[in-house]
């Protein structure tokens, strides 16, 4: 099934070359116009990869190859990679060229990934529609299937990794994943996201959102391509990030395929929480929801209902703690020592003490930042303000412990009011956005945004994995409907399982 | 107190504090807790603490209420959450030349706590007798300045590593005084703005930024300028006894915010104002007095006292005006989510302790009670106490009978002490072996050394003679005669050869009793014990 071990194999016989091999990824990229669908902010080019590729070629020659070799794979432009751009699709950093990798990125050059270009987003990954960026909106690869024919948004924030693996232009893209960015833009261009267990991936070199939600993640066209990018990427990173922590599993690419090997769709049970039954959801979303449920009962699976109560509090809760964290975050680029510094700010010293440099922080912040990002920053500051940070980030911190025990009871079967057995659930399965791709012009409210991460934040705020799966193509519209998937803690390698069994079971043809 | 005294009414006539007599009131009556226990406006206490109170010249009693914030930076290699070399003190480093990419907070870096920061902080903890938290939390301070990359500070504002603890203070006219001390916080040093080398811009040097500082936080437990300077010119020494800080002053290793109001007993506190960048306990204890004045003469005159941060300025001996509080930025803090909590093994402490071994306090009540040292000697050697460990082993080195402490003493406090002052230099830097040491004792026991030449071989030990201290006496030709035939001899030619002085000495002036002394001590070259030449002189001039 691994499309990497595929290319692989061709590479190994010869059948291809890995020249090729990036040549065409980057004239699929290319095609029709440069960055057609806007999916990169930095895209390397044949020459700048040179030495990667000559360097990936000799290893095939001499059997030395490893495990991505020559493997083209696109990182989202909130990692740094060291002498090429970091942008965060924010005119504080157009210019910013890190010093050092990310670990995500060392790690994938350690296995021969070839990093072909960095992908677009949302502004500092804030946002559901990769469309507040400086470097403009990514376009939905679907967007020309569907039906209208509009141009769709791909989702976001990770909005360009998920579009340039549903555009075929590389087997697996890296996100990174706050509050759904990794699986909201999965499930709009149909593709595997798969957001891991908070603090298995370090997140040096992640340039921060939100500290304490923020994971990096994977986009892929398949569950095995998906595990065996965790595989790489799941490691201790004791030097560099104090959240980074060790995993039971040795390796989850073998954990999971010895689930494969050993366990059936009878051995798990799927837990279906009605607290998801919300409103906006979409009747095409709620029907493949259903489907999927009595998919895995025909299979022999058993399905339950669960109750996660205090998911209603999630939304305003993870609004508060993920803007206060960026509040902080964001502190940092102030213009002085990197990023953007406004012109009219050089010569202030006529000012008077101090004066010169608040006008200058005032000056770079204001032209620097976008408007979703100042309203961030701003909501963020209120909320650890003297007066309000007791009713706001300190109240919103105990729901975010109420929420985690909320899954945790479900994953050790306390909670399952419906079902008199309490029953231990294996897997949760929920949709991942209440609607499928909107259009790109579309001028949602704030709060009509903020609702597309209902679903996914709750995963993020209690630190679980999950991944988005795509399975059907709406017949409104012709564009990809998924769902969601969410396991324990530290579970990632039975979610994976999980995730291929519903894909093959549910899964239209088209992404299998 | 008596500087507070001078400078006061030195300054200002009008200034004076209560008489002396209500000291011996106090050294009877006066206890600790009644001052500390948290009741600052304590009227029953007027009389026993009435030399902590400032009388103006109406003869109101004004309290002086101080708290004292300590900043010492830790002594390890690398900063608190970096592994950039933490400089310190050294001065003439390239700006800029020490500065990780997390100390520059480029965009993706994360904080990692270094380890030794934390051992240094529970050291010093320990030293204190404070409690060392299981569990302690890391929490962001934010504000906007050029030499804070961040954009916050990472410190410890809910849950600091160390609660509590105490210094016993003995002041000046022997009382002792307890400060209570609230809790020690872990936090990152912040970078330096340099505002006069250009002349429209500032400069800025992170070298400085994220080294680990340990905020030691008091209560506001001081009454007198004199304590707080006993209780930074002890706590300078607890450090560098642990070995937590280097604790300099002067080269900004340890810095000192003063908190500071003044009251009238028995009414409510005052507005407290903050006083900063004082460079030396002195300079600290003249602030507080003038900051004191300032205070009273504006509250007599029925002014208000300002919220505020003020400076010192050295060469007026006056406070001024830095920037007020109203204007002060809400430092929205808040967790830290880049570093889980720091939790910390009780046997780790354990281990810390045991390394800790005596504190300076134990270490001056034994070597007092063990050796009858008076409390000045023994707070002598417990300066620095590898002198205290050096001047102990010196009495059991090489010998089955130990020596007397008091024959030891003198050559340490005095001339070992002297050379150290003079030259500037520190024990551990100067050139004088247990071997050396012990010998030369034993020769001056021994009276093959005169005290007197003994003086100069010690100090041409100190000033690096490796050789041991007979053989620089022998080389010299220095040693003692101790031939007693030979001084007899010298002595009886002595009394024969000045006839005219023996019939003085006779007819009873007994000051040329000397004269004799001096000319047999010109003879041998100084090189004759005293008390062999008294006696064999007195035979000849007093037998006849």
């Amino acid at each position: 099934m691994s499309k990497i071990q595929n290319v692989k194999k061709l590479l190994r016989s010869k059948e291809i070359n890995v020249r090729d091999l990036v040549q065409e990824s980057l004239l699929k990229i290319n095609k029709g116009s440069h960055n057609r669908l806007n999916c990169f902010i930095t895209l390397e080019d044949m020459h700048t990869l040179d030495s990667a590729i000559k360097h990936s070629q000799d290893r095939y020659n001499n059997g030395t190859e490893r495990r991505l070799e020559g493997i083209p794979i696109a990182l989202k432009d909130n990692y740094t990679t060291k002498g090429i751009k970091t942008t965060c699709a924010s005119k504080m950093l157009k210019d910013y060229v890190p010093t050092f990798d990310s670990t995500v990125a060392k790690l994938l050059k350690d296995e021969g990934a070839i990093i072909i270009g960095k992908t677009n987003m949302d502004e500092f990954a804030m946002g559901s529609s990769s469309t507040s960026g400086y470097f403009g909106s990514v376009v939905n690869p679907w967007s020309e299937k569907s039906k209208e024919k509009k141009e769709l948004v791909a989702g976001g924030s990770s909005g360009g990794s998920a579009a340039c693996v549903a555009a075929d232009y590389v087997l697996a893209s890296i996100g990174s994943d706050t509050g759904g960015s990794i699986r909201q833009p999965a499930a709009y261009c149909g593709v595997v996201g798969f957001k891991p267990s908070y603090g298995t991936i370090s997140r040096y070199g992640l340039i921060s959102y939100a500290s304490s939600l923020d994971t990096p993640g994977v986009f892929s066209k398949n569950v095995d391509d998906a595990s065996l990018l965790l595989d790489i990427l799941i490691k201790q990173d004791m030097d560099h990030d104090a959240t980074s922590i060790s995993s039971p599993f040795k390796s989850i690419d073998e954990s999971y395929q010895n689930y494969k090997k050993n366990k059936s769709i009878k051995d798990l049970v799927f837990g279906i929480p009605m607290d998801y039954l919300v409103k906006e959801l979409d009747q095409e979303i709620l029907d493949l929801w259903k489907k999927v449920v009595d998919d895995i009962e025909a299979a022999g699976g058993k399905v339950v209902p669960v109750s996660l109560p205090h998911t209603k509090y999630a939304l305003p809760s993870y609004y508060l703690l993920a803007t206060s964290e960026a509040s902080s975050n964001l502190a940092r680029f102030d213009g002085i020592r990197f990023g953007h510094r406004a012109s009219s700010s050089t010569n202030q010293a006529d000012e008077g003490w101090g004066q010169g440099l608040k006008q200058m922080y005032k000056d770079n912040r204001t032209e620097g930042f976008g408007e979703e990002v100042k309203k961030r920053i701003l909501l963020g500051t209120m909320a650890l303000s003297r007066g309000s940070i007791d009713n706001y980030y300190s109240k919103a911190q105990k729901i975010r412990r109420l929420i985690s025990q909320d899954f945790k009871s479900v994953f050790k079967g306390t909670n399952t009011p419906q079902d008199p057995t309490q029953i231990k659930v294996d897997v949760i399965i929920t949709p991942t956005s209440p609607t499928g791709a909107f259009e790109i012009d579309s001028h949602l409210d704030p709060i009509n945004m903020y609702i597309n991460d209902i679903m996914t934040i709750p995963s993020n705020m209690a630190g679980v994995p999950s991944v988005s799966i795509p399975l059907k193509l709406s017949k409104k519209n012709n564009t990809p409907l998924g769902l969601q998937l969410i396991s324990k803690r530290l579970n990632d390698d039975l979610l994976l399982f999980a995730s291929d069994l519903v894909m093959n079971l549910s899964a239209d043809k088209e992404f299998k | 107190m008596q500087s507070l005294k001078n400078s006061i009414v030195g300054l200002h006539k009008r200034w004076s504090l209560l008489n002396s007599t209500a000291n011996v009131i106090n050294r009877r009556s006066y206890t600790t807790q009644q001052l500390t226990n948290g009741n600052i406006t304590h009227t029953d206490n007027l009389n026993q603490c009435s030399n902590d109170y400032i009388r103006d010249k109406s003869g109101d009693l004004w309290e002086l209420v101080v708290g004292v914030e300590i900043h010492a930076q830790t002594k390890t290699k690398e900063k608190l959450f970096s592994n950039s070399a933490n400089i310190g003190s050294v001065d003439g480093l390239q700006a800029n030349s020490r500065v990780s990419f997390t100390d520059a907070a480029f965009p993706g870096t994360l904080p990692i706590l270094n380890q030794s920061c934390v051992e240094q902080a529970i050291k010093t903890g320990i030293s204190i007798g404070g409690e060392i938290n299981p569990v302690s939390f890391f929490d962001r301070k934010h504000y906007f300045y050029q030499d804070l990359p961040l954009g916050y500070q990472i410190t410890q504002y809910t849950d600091p590593i160390v609660r509590g603890g105490k210094m016993i203070l003995t002041l000046n006219d022997g009382r002792q005084h307890t400060i209570r001390i609230s809790h020690i916080q872990l936090e990152q040093d912040s970078g330096k703005s340099i505002h006069d080398m250009h002349p429209t811009q500032s400069l800025v040097d992170l070298n400085r930024a994220g080294i680990g500082l340990m905020e030691i936080v008091s209560h506001a437990d001081f009454r007198s300028s004199e304590q707080v300077g006993l209780y930074i010119k002890k706590l300078q020494h607890l450090l560098k006894h642990v070995g937590s800080s280097d604790a300099n002053m002067q080269l900004g290793e340890l810095r000192c915010d003063i908190n500071i109001s003044v009251h009238k007993p028995n009414t409510p506190l005052g507005t407290r104002v903050e006083l900063k960048n004082m460079i030396s306990p002195k300079a600290i204890m003249s602030s507080i007095n003038a900051e004191a004045k300032r205070q009273i003469q504006l509250l007599e005159q029925g002014l208000p006292i300002t919220r505020e941060t003020r400076g010192f300025n050295q060469e007026t001996g006056e406070t001024f005006h830095m920037r007020t509080k109203e204007g002060e930025v809400d430092y929205r803090f808040f967790p830290e989510p880049d570093l889980p909590p720091l939790v910390i093994n009780p046997t780790w402490i354990e281990t810390i302790r045991e390394s800790l071994g005596e504190m300076p306090e134990d270490m001056k009540k034994r070597i007092i009670s063990l050796y009858q040292l008076s409390d000045y000697e023994a707070s002598l050697l417990i300066e620095d106490f590898r002198i205290a460990l050096f001047f102990e082993k010196s009495i059991h080195h090489n010998t089955q009978e130990p020596r007397l402490a008091k024959s030891i003493l003198p050559w340490i406090t005095r001339d070992i002490f002297s050379f150290i002052n003079d030259n500037n230099t520190s024990f551990d830097q100067i050139n004088l072996t247990i071997d050396q040491f012990t010998e030369f004792l034993d020769l001056i026991k021994t009276d093959y050394l005169s005290p007197r030449t003994g003086k100069e071989i010690l100090s041409l030990i100190l000033k690096g003679d490796k050789r041991s201290p007979k053989a620089i006496t022998d080389a010299l030709g220095l040693s003692q005669i101790s031939d007693d035939l030979v001084l007899d001899q010298l002595c009886q030619s002595v009394v024969l050869a000045h006839p005219k002085e023996v019939n003085e000495y006779r007819s009873g002036r007994d000051r040329v009793f000397k004269f004799f002394v001096g000319e047999i001590m010109k003879k041998t070259k100084g090189r004759s014990s005293p008390e062999k030449v008294n006696t064999f002189l007195r035979k000849y001039l007093d037998n006849k």
